[in-house]
């Protein structure tokens, strides 16, 4: 299975307006490429921490514009097959080629996920965060992942 | 001379300008000029135009004035009679009087809102029913037929809107004597015709342009092709209102005051055919009786499954017998009496209807019937009504421009105009002067129920508890279903601190009068309450929508509109079912910014919104309002209030 670390520079931050609303670099990058995962008609799992970071995610999901539009569920709602962007603090019942982590420490569920055959993953900028990044980066390559790192290109915004 | 023309409307727009001048507080906007500017280049083009323009934008003076400054003849149709009255009263005479206060202006109603002199002294000398309310309500009439002028059954106030003498003292195309009335000269409705072929600019509505259009017999039927300039305003309802004027429908209800008639006209005249009045009885019978084959409660459904089954095939057969005996024993009275005469006439013209809506073997059509507590109308639509209407617009010499504040569907008019037929149309899309990311808040709330699911129900109810809390009443609830309003308001009712208005307790005009009256109420609403409905200011602060109002499947003319699409090859839910939400979605949105002070939430308990990739439609076709999913961050926005 492939692994990318797509890893933020200090130009990368998330817009002006994002800070009030809790949203981090990571949160909003993850949620860009969320986006953009979902136009080349993947199906997404972002792995949050908890329901508090799930909650954000989808607020900020919801604010894109409109022509950015990604429809997205919670847990528990949503139609029966799932739409095609799951936000979830617990494994997905459903069956997700496309894992989006945004969690500190790797979830212990990783081993019982269903179908997923790509990985992304971020590096911050702040210190923690890239110390949490490496040791993340450590554990999936010693199960076995094909890791690659990437910077993110600066046309994204 | 064109020139001329488009600098006289930005001159009349201007600062300083002739508008300005005569119209307090009147400041022109940019989009108004544009609309104006584009509503003369059609007028001058012999063109036609469809112009989104958003709440707020003045589209009503944006059309009125080069239609008045173009000194041509015009009509204005409005999508209800309240409309009417407004444009009539309270626009009109201001653009007018700015711009040309000589110019003769006309409203023509429908005729059933003009009183009939023949039928209330017929009906007054005998009257149908002989208990007290029903003849104190005939002498109030009569006492207002002296006083009235233009017979305007609006003006008549003391009576109940819905008193059950109306029928009796106005007429139908079907009882009216036209030439043969010995009253003729002094008709109501004859004299507002006349007044309206003489006036340069009529207001109308679009069920009267249309019965018009399609029927030729109401009456300014001639005037079309002499007009000019012809506006539609609240436009987006032109689709449906035109299909149902270029279908055809029978209804039990003509078939049973026919049979009224001609036996009143047994007992007034004709007392030698006893055989007359028999044969009318019997019709009346078994056309009653064919009503109770239908399911007791009002319903409708597609009438080509429904006719196929044996007790309805045995009931056509019975009306079909009396319909030919009461044929048979009417033609002997033929020209004793104008009364017979004019019955035999409509006796013809139901027979002939009623076999054609049971030959439901023709294409092209949808053939469906809903009933009431007593009667049923059996109906044939067009599946499209693109090339008829689309013919006659081409055929005329006139300029038409549609205009709402809900016509594109995700920046696009491709949906509309291909309704009407009209391709070739120019279309203009301007913006609503609202800015709606600091005025209005929209929430999609976390973790709602499918709409399909019965908990649904619940927790709207809840829901609304703690956000009416926090918005202190001013609210809309509005439903796309009558049956889960009736059940929110048992849910909220004694549990709600605020006055709680149902819709169908009173009429709308009263309850729209309350609400704004009491200040912090709370209003249930579906259907008629999405569209047309204007409170201002802090009066409504929270509009909530139970689901999206995707039209229910067994609607007849959303059936049509499949069928047709599917005979197209395109795929129904994307051409059909979901521009026709989008529009209603839009309408019901409109409710709740209207003027650039407003504030307010919008909230609709539909998951579909955010988890649905057609989700995207809406959004691109909705103002753009501060989102969330948030209730906290909502209750303190509705708190700020």
């Amino acid at each position: 299975m492939n692994a990318i670390f797509w890893i933020l520079s200090d130009q990368q931050q998330a817009p002006a307006h994002a800070k009030a609303a809790n949203v981090t670099a990571h949160i909003h990058y993850a949620c860009v490429l969320a986006a953009d995962l979902y136009r080349q008609n993947k199906k997404l799992l972002i792995g949050v921490e908890n329901q508090d970071q799930a909650h954000i995610v989808d607020d900020w999901l919801w604010q894109f514009e409109a022509d950015r539009f990604i429809p997205h569920n919670l847990p528990g709602e949503g139609p029966h097959y799932g739409s095609p962007v799951e936000i979830n603090w617990e494994p997905s019942q459903q069956r997700r080629g496309c894992f989006v982590n945004m969690c500190q420490t790797l979830p212990d569920y990783v081993g019982k996920l269903k179908g997923v055959n790509e990985w992304h993953d971020f590096v911050p900028n702040d210190d923690v965060g890239k110390a949490a990044a490496r040791e993340r980066y450590k554990l999936l390559k010693q199960a076995g992942f094909n890791l690659t790192t990437n910077q993110i290109p600066d046309s994204i915004v | 001379m064109n020139i001329e023309l488009s600098d006289s409307i930005s001159k009349c727009f201007s600062e300083n300008g002739a508008l300005a001048q005569a119209i307090p507080g009147f400041k022109a906007r940019q989009a108004q000029l544009d609309m104006a500017t584009a509503v003369r280049g059609a007028i001058k083009d012999k063109a036609q135009l469809v112009v989104e323009a958003g709440t707020g934008t003045g589209k009503t003076f944006a059309y009125l004035a080069p239609a008045l400054l173009a000194g041509k003849k015009v009509i204005v149709s409005t999508g209800t009679k309240a409309l009417q009255e407004q444009l009539f009263h309270r626009d009109l005479p201001l653009v007018k009087k700015a711009l040309r206060p000589m110019m003769k202006t006309a409203l023509l109603k429908g005729r059933s809102n003009y009183l009939c002199i023949n039928r209330l002294e017929v009906n007054g000398e005998h009257p149908p029913y002989d208990d007290p309310s029903f003849l104190s309500d005939i002498s109030n009439v009569r006492k207002w037929s002296s006083e009235t002028s233009d017979g305007d059954i609006g003006e008549l106030t003391s009576i109940e809107e819905n008193s059950r003498v109306l029928p009796f003292v106005t007429s139908t195309v079907d009882n009216c004597l036209s030439k043969d009335c010995p009253n003729i000269a002094d008709c109501h409705v004859m004299n507002a015709r006349k007044k309206a072929l003489e006036a340069d600019l009529i207001v109308v509505n679009h069920h009267l342009f249309f019965a018009d259009l399609a029927l030729k017999d109401t009456g300014f039927g001639e005037l079309i092709p002499d007009t000019d300039v012809i506006i539609f305003d609240e436009a987006h309802q032109i689709p449906d209102i035109a299909s149902e004027y270029f279908g055809e429908h029978f209804s039990s209800r003509q078939v049973f005051e026919l049979c009224k008639d001609i036996q009143a006209e047994y007992q007034a005249q004709l007392r030698d055919m006893p055989q007359l009045n028999k044969a009318a009885m019997t019709l009346e019978k078994n056309i009653l009786d064919m009503r109770l084959v239908f399911a007791e409660d009002p319903e409708r459904g597609n009438w080509r499954d429904k006719s196929k089954s044996d007790d309805i095939v045995n009931a056509i057969q019975y009306v079909l017998k009396a319909f030919n005996f009461l044929y048979d024993v009417t033609k002997l009275a033929i020209s004793r009496t104008e009364t017979i005469d004019n019955c035999f006439e409509r006796l013809v013209q139901l027979k002939g209807k009623f076999e054609k809506v049971n030959q439901t073997q023709e294409n092209g059509y949808s053939y469906w019937f809903d009933t009431t507590k007593r009667h049923f109308t059996l109906h044939i639509t067009p599946l499209s009504i693109a090339d008829k209407f689309g013919a006659i617009v081409d055929e005329s010499n006139s300029s038409w421009i549609f205009t709402s504040a809900t016509v594109s569907v995700d920046d696009n008019f491709d949906h509309y105009t291909s309704l009407l037929g009209i391709p070739d149309a120019r279309t203009q899309m301007l913006g609503s002067p609202f800015d709606y990311q600091n005025q209005a808040m929209f929430c999609v709330p976390r973790y709602f129920p499918e709409p399909n699911d019965k908990a649904a129900v619940r927790a709207f109810s809840e829901l609304a508890l703690e956000l009416v809390e926090a918005s202190r009443g001013r609210a809309f609830l509005l439903f796309t279903s009558h049956r889960v309003m009736t059940l929110v308001a048992k849910m909220i009712e004694d549990e709600i601190k605020y006055p709680v208005l149902v819709q169908g307790t009173t009429s709308k005009r009263l309850l729209l009068e309350q609400f704004t009256k009491l200040k912090h109420a709370v209003l249930l609403g579906t259907g008629s309450f999405w569209e047309g409905v204007d409170v201002r200011g802090d009066m409504l602060s929270l509009v909530m929508i139970d689901k999206l109002p995707f039209a229910s499947p067994d609607e007849p003319l959303l059936q049509a509109r499949i069928e047709d699409c599917k005979l197209k090859g395109l795929e129904p839910f994307q051409n059909v079912q979901i521009p026709q939400a989008v529009i209603s979605l839009k309408q019901g949105v409109g409710r709740l910014i209207r003027d650039v002070t407003d504030k307010g939430v919008l909230v609709i308990c539909d998951p579909r919104l955010v988890t649905r990739q057609y989700g995207e439609v809406f959004m691109r076709s909705l103002p753009n309002m501060k989102r969330t999913r948030d209730l906290d961050t909502v209750k303190t926005f509705l708190k700020g209030l």
